[in-house]
């Protein structure tokens, strides 16, 4: 790079990125601080923290998630999210933060900053400081909208990355228009190799949603492709780069998606349970998307009136764009088509959001079962729309002000700076206004303008229970996990995030259950047992023992939900009742009371790995097993229940008919856990044949290995106690034997092609960026 | 001669105003009507109402003004829609307004398309502009015959006798249950009529809330009220309110629909009522006629049930018993196990789950049909031993009632359950009836006619009333 370009790119890079980032920044922490009251940064409560701090570490690595009942198949997202993760780590490290919010924060800055930068280069032709005030107004509405939903950003963040998804998609059809005109292929790569970055970020932090961004995506790129001028060859050329480098970037979670819905043969199962839940969706609020609010709780005329002025603005301003003579706003007009077309689609494909139109699309679902991979449920998707609005919404607003502005008419100009002031305002306002949860969906004084602290005697409990050595679950009774409500908080259950143990908290969930373990299930009916019926024939320690929950939380604070039952199938439960069972139920001892919530300790967990041996009853149902393991007196320790039935989602073929083993004798057995898919087992002194249990969901993907490599045949890989993996082991001695996920093999190499690919992306990126920013001037050579 | 009469048509003035206003005039006639077809809410018409806005986009993209007016348009109607659908508390207004918002959805459609087709057409592309030719012919003939046409189109659209009136029953071909009076005791003159049924031949038919079915008395729909919170199949007493004379020749039906009938005040529960001034009815419900196909029902019960399961027990192996059990919600549980197969063998139920467990994890895995019946016949609550057939019926405490099945070889039975229960809690459960009488179209038709009575179909079809008055 000459000269001349290096300064000319560190002014654009100082003016253009950096000081608009740092003001957005500064709004950021204001806004929130102010608002929050610096709640937030500060380790107390906020709205939902979904995922406890070691899960959010190990999602992005593991092919298995720990943390999820007893264990579930997970999706490997790749290194970006690990990325993050560590991000988490170092503030917990460096100022013992432990919630995801701040990483949260910084998404929203993100994609705000994105947002400006959109904005600034659809008009890189007219520089301007009103025009920079605008889009600088619109950066702060959009961090706004995601600050102030209540989905969390953990749920979809890749959509965060959409504006320089489109902002890459815009540049890169401008770079392919320079066709022989001396601009080096690397700037034309660059700007393809950063959309494919972008793209690969949606895709990686935004599993739930790959095909809706796919579809975004191409709508996108068939707007640029077809409609605007240029040699649609190049393009092309560079599109399809930028899709090939951001699906190898995404191989891991394309990978493990893959893995996870065939290799058990559940597609049809799931796609079944999606189409179910679209038809139950019906609801008329396009607004909605743009507040991101679920469908249930916004009625409000201010929001819905705020929200007709974004898109009344928008419309007005494709008409300018589309009527006005001037061929300066050429470049616009396929992005304004691209993203209307793809508004239209997307409220089609999301019969949650707009009724009757969108619910056409589950019309279709009648006929065609495999669009359901198509759905997807209100809160999920808001993003695209918010996106969509707001770039629709600052485009139109900086079109008006063109318009005016060169009409030349000063009265126009007042009037014009008036409303941009009242929508402002008037946005802001309604989120002042409007109570973010409706009263009559949930109990308590609780909404997102409410934050409340978690109670002192909340984190005592947590920072008891962590303290704890071992390997173990927890339980928490009345079961919560958002279905029920204490006098204080409303959302998952909080203790699901401070806790670092598996904590079963025991909702009916809907669709999405088909990936959750059996044990999900079981806590929900063993849990509603014990807190809605006087049962004297089931030890429930046991039970609960058996999925190695060692520690119960009752939370005395808990109320009822009033609409139990309607939805969530479960009843409503009486503390009388749940104390007597736990009385009632000889492994559990009191530990401590903190305040009104008590802790119990259950002395029949077991470990997550043993040796024991078998009864088989026959081929029995799920809940004659956990009758069996229930029955006072069962030694689940020492016997693992076996059904010739298989539960779950994984059939038996191919299996021994386990047995009890005559002469049983336990060996010496000591474990390290040293990933969360590889345990390593050292057997000692074993003198007869046993059953290795390893207490995390059934999955054949668990393969037992012994220390010289050598497999343990899959014949002996059996599903004991309803969930859990056993091996048939029949050696004596002394040896080890590891115990591993083995889908994590295909991700730690899906995983090498992701870095290989992000690394060849960035480095092109390199390679183009100072040469792309500022034109080439001719060398001015002294002969 | 003939080309020289139609110029001098298309030259006349009365044509050439006509051609300046047909289409303007033409959509707005084809909005009314459309909007009219949308807001039946029938979801196929407004899948295919969807292709007169495709065509509408085509129209459109001759202009960017005219797309982009209809894009503002669009939105002008959703967000009004929108705002009204939130404001007013009228399911009927309401409704109204969910389905006009489509219109705005179509019409935004319509815009993008225009646009889409317009920047094609101008694309500086030589061979993507050139595929537009057609349209630009189109274009020109467009005003002269094709959008007067569709006009004068929209207009006999807009007057022919296609508005729904609201769906009408094939009383003649649809499932009822006749119900053969005995006698009417107290017959005064009142119109009130008191019926006791024993329904409970029809568990699977009626739906919890008993509201699906519709009574007919001499092919006159009636209307009735249920007696009691809570009533029970099999003593069901229902108020009629009539004119009719009831006598013991009256034609009186029961119609079982799949869905409530909430327009005839079926749902509505009676507490008390002046018996001395109502009539008593006798009658027997008859057998079921007119059912259609015969399929497996899906379980979704709420008091009767019955479910019929196939087992296959491979017992070439120890243990020699098939282990199982049945789970109801709620409480007053009574179970009833019926089985059959080609070979003896036997059937326990256990008193509670202790009871089973023990009986299980004493297993010695001795291969001995004698020695497992033996052992379970002492654990079990009842049983049937050595049959090829038998049921055991009994009540049970607790969630689920553990049964098993001992074999001497591996065999099909066929078992049979019926559960009883009750449910104390404020769930509510969704009904199903069979696809026998779930498939309503084979038993419904619709009337049509002019506009004006379209507003009371809609109004009836939303508030989920059908309006089945008449009869063939």
């Amino acid at each position: 790079m000459s000269e001349p370009e290096v300064r000319a790119g560190k002014r654009i890079l100082r003016s253009d990125i950096l000081l608009p980032g740092l003001l957005l920044l500064v709004v950021l922490v204001v806004i929130f601080a102010l608002y929050f009251n610096f709640s937030f940064s500060f380790g107390k409560d906020q709205a939902i923290p979904v995922y406890q701090f070691q899960s959010t570490i190990d999602s992005g690595l593991y092919a298995w998630q720990q943390m999820e009942y007893t264990g579930m198949a997970g999706i490997l997202s790749g290194l970006p999210v690990f990325a993050l993760s560590l991000f988490n780590l170092a503030l917990y490290s460096l100022f013992g933060i432990k919630i995801a919010f701040i990483l949260d924060a910084t998404f929203y800055w993100i994609g705000a900053l994105g947002l400006y930068l959109l904005l600034n280069e659809l008009f890189a032709w007219r520089k301007s400081k009103a025009l920079k005030a605008i889009f600088f107004m619109i950066s702060i509405l959009f961090i706004m909208n995601f600050g102030f939903t209540r989905a969390s950003l953990t749920l979809e963040p890749g959509m965060i990355f959409l504006p320089y998804l489109l902002l890459f998609a815009y540049r890169t059809a401008r770079a392919c228009n320079l066709v022989g005109s001396g601009v080096p292929t690397a700037s034309r790569y660059s700007d393809a190799s950063l959309l494919s970055l972008s793209l690969a970020a949606v895709i990686m932090f935004n599993l739930g949603s790959i095909i809706q961004t796919t579809i975004f995506f191409a709508l996108m790129a068939l707007a640029f492709l077809l409609l605007s001028g240029g040699a649609k060859i190049a393009k092309l050329k560079c599109y399809l780069f930028s899709l090939v480098l951001a699906i190898a970037m995404s191989t891991p979670a394309i990978a493990s998606s893959y893995l996870l819905l065939y290799r058990s043969g559940q597609a049809s199962y799931i796609f079944g349970q999606a189409s179910q839940n679209i038809l139950a969706q019906n609801s008329l609020g396009i607004f909605q998307s743009i507040f991101g609010f679920i469908s249930d709780m916004v009625s409000n005329i201010v929001s819905l009136a705020v929200g007709s002025l974004f898109i009344i603005v928008s419309a007005a301003g494709t008409y300018l764009l589309f009527t006005n003579k001037n061929q300066r706003n050429n470049g616009l007009k396929p992005v304004f088509v691209g993203l209307w077309s793809s508004y239209i689609v997307l409220i089609f494909l999301g019969s949650a959001f707009n009724g009757p139109f969108g619910a056409l699309f589950s019309l279709m679902l009648k006929a065609f079962n495999q669009l359901s991979v198509l759905r997807y449920p209100s809160t999920n998707l808001h993003y695209l729309f918010v996106f969509m609005i707001f770039t629709l919404f600052g485009i139109s607003l900086a079109l008006l002000h063109n318009h005016i502005y060169d009409t030349k008419k000063k009265h126009l100009r007042y009037l014009f700076s008036a409303f941009c002031l009242v929508i402002f305002v008037s946005y802001i306002f309604q989120f002042l206004y409007v109570p973010y949860v409706n009263s009559s969906s949930q109990t308590g004084p609780n909404s997102l303008f409410n934050v409340q602290h978690i109670p002192a005697y909340v984190l005592n409990i947590s920072n008891y229970i962590n303290s704890q050595p071992g390997n173990f679950s927890v339980a928490v009774l009345p079961m919560a996990a958002s279905w029920q409500s204490t006098t204080w908080y409303v959302g998952v259950n909080v203790y699901a995030s401070l806790l670092e143990h598996p904590t079963y908290t025991g909702a009916w969930t809907v669709y999405n259950e088909v990936f959750f373990p059996v044990s999900a299930y079981e806590y929900w009916a063993a849990g509603q047992e014990l807190s809605t019926s006087n049962t004297t024939s089931i030890d429930f320690s046991r039970i609960l023992g058996t999925f190695g929950i060692k520690y119960i939380i009752v939370q005395g604070d808990a109320v009822n939900y009033p609409y139990l039952g309607v939805c969530c199938k479960t009843a409503q439960f009486t503390f009388n009742t749940i104390y007597r069972n736990i009385n009632n139920s000889s492994g559990m001892v009191l530990v401590r009371r903190f305040n009104n919530s008590s802790v119990y300790e259950n002395l029949n967990a077991v470990p997550l790995v043993y040796a024991s041996n078998l009864q088989n009853i026959g081929n029995a149902q799920y809940q004659s097993i956990m009758s069996v393991i229930g029955s006072k007196g069962f030694d689940i320790r020492n016997i693992s229940v076996y059904s010739e039935q298989s539960i779950g989602l994984f059939n038996s073929t191919r299996k021994i008919v386990a047995r009890n083993i005559t002469g049983f004798a336990e060996p010496s057995m000591s474990f390290k856990i040293d990933t969360p898919t590889k345990t390593t087992v050292n057997i000692r002194n074993a003198t007869a044949p046993f059953y290795l249990v390893f207490r995390e969901t059934y999955d054949p993907g668990w393969e037992a290995f012994y220390a010289n490599g050598t497999r343990i045949d899959s014949a002996y890989h059996i599903q004991v106690n309803g969930f859990a993996n056993a091996w048939y082991v029949n050696k004596t001695g002394s040896y080890s034997i590891t115990i591993y996920y083995t889908p994590q093999t295909t991700g730690w190499g899906s995983m090498l092609i992701s870095i290989a690919a992000f690394a060849a992306a960035a480095w092109i990126v390199y390679l183009g960026f100072g040469k792309h920013r500022a034109p080439r001037r001719p060398n001015k050579r002294i002969r | 001669m003939k080309s020289h009469i139609y110029n001098d048509i298309r030259n006349s003035r009365t044509f050439r105003t006509a051609r300046k206003i047909v289409l303007p005039l033409y959509l707005a006639i084809l909005m009314v009507v459309l909007l009219f077809l949308v807001v039946l809410n029938n979801s196929e018409l407004i899948l295919y109402s969807f292709i007169a806005f495709a065509f509408i986009g085509i129209v459109l993209s001759r202009d960017y003004r005219n797309a982009g007016m209809a894009l503002v348009s669009s939105t002008i109607i959703i967000s009004v829609s929108s705002i009204f659908y939130y404001s007013v508390n009228a399911t009927r207004g309401s409704l109204i307004l969910q389905n006009i918002g489509i219109v705005g959805y179509y019409l935004l459609i319509s815009s993008i398309i225009a646009l889409l087709i317009r920047l094609a057409h101008d694309s500086t592309a030589p061979k993507l502009g050139s595929l537009f030719d057609p349209l630009r012919k189109f274009w020109k003939k467009s005003n002269s015959v094709v959008v007067p046409a569709l006009g004068f189109l929209g207009i006999a659209i807009l007057l022919l006798p296609i508005w729904p009136l609201g769906m009408h029953i094939h009383t003649s071909l649809m499932p009822y249950i006749p119900v053969i009076i005995y006698q009417i005791s107290h017959t005064y003159n009142s119109s009130q009529y008191i019926l006791n049924l024993d329904l409970s031949k029809y568990p699977t038919l009626i739906n919890p809330q008993r509201s699906n079915m519709l009574l007919y008395i001499d092919g006159n729909v009636t209307d009735v009220s249920v007696i009691g919170s809570a009533p029970k199949l099999y003593n069901m007493t229902l108020l009629i309110s009539t004119k009719a004379k009831i006598s013991n020749r009256t034609n009186m039906r029961l119609y079982i629909t799949s869905y409530s009938t909430g327009f005839n005040n079926y749902t509505k529960t009676i507490q008390h009522y002046d018996s001395a001034a109502s009539s008593r009815i006798y009658a027997l419900a008859g057998n079921l006629t007119n059912v259609g196909k015969n399929i497996t029902i899906t379980e979704r019960y709420y008091g009767l049930a019955t479910v019929d399961r196939v087992s296959y027990a491979n017992f070439s192996t120890v243990p020699y018993y098939e282990l199982n059990n049945v789970c109801l919600p709620g409480t007053s549980h009574h179970v009833s196990i019926n089985y059959s197969a080609i070979s003896p063998e036997s059937l326990f139920i256990f008193r509670n789950d202790s009871a089973m467990a023990d009986t299980v994890l004493a297993d010695t895995y001795q291969k001995n049909y004698g020695y497992y019946v033996g052992r379970f016949a002492n654990n079990s609550l009842a049983h049937v031993i050595n049959s090829t057939s038998g049921t055991i019926s009994a009540p049970y405490t607790g969630t689920c009632l553990d049964y098993a099945f001992v074999l001497q070889n591996g065999q099909t039975t066929t078992v049979r359950i019926s559960s009883e229960y009750t449910v104390n809690t404020t769930m509510i459960w969704n009904a199903t009836v069979p696809a026998a009488i779930a498939s309503q179209k084979e038993y419904f038709y619709g009337d049509y006619g002019f506009l004006p009575s379209g507003l009371s179909y809609l109004y009836e079809y939303y508030m989920g009333y059908h309006n089945i008055y008449s009869s063939n």
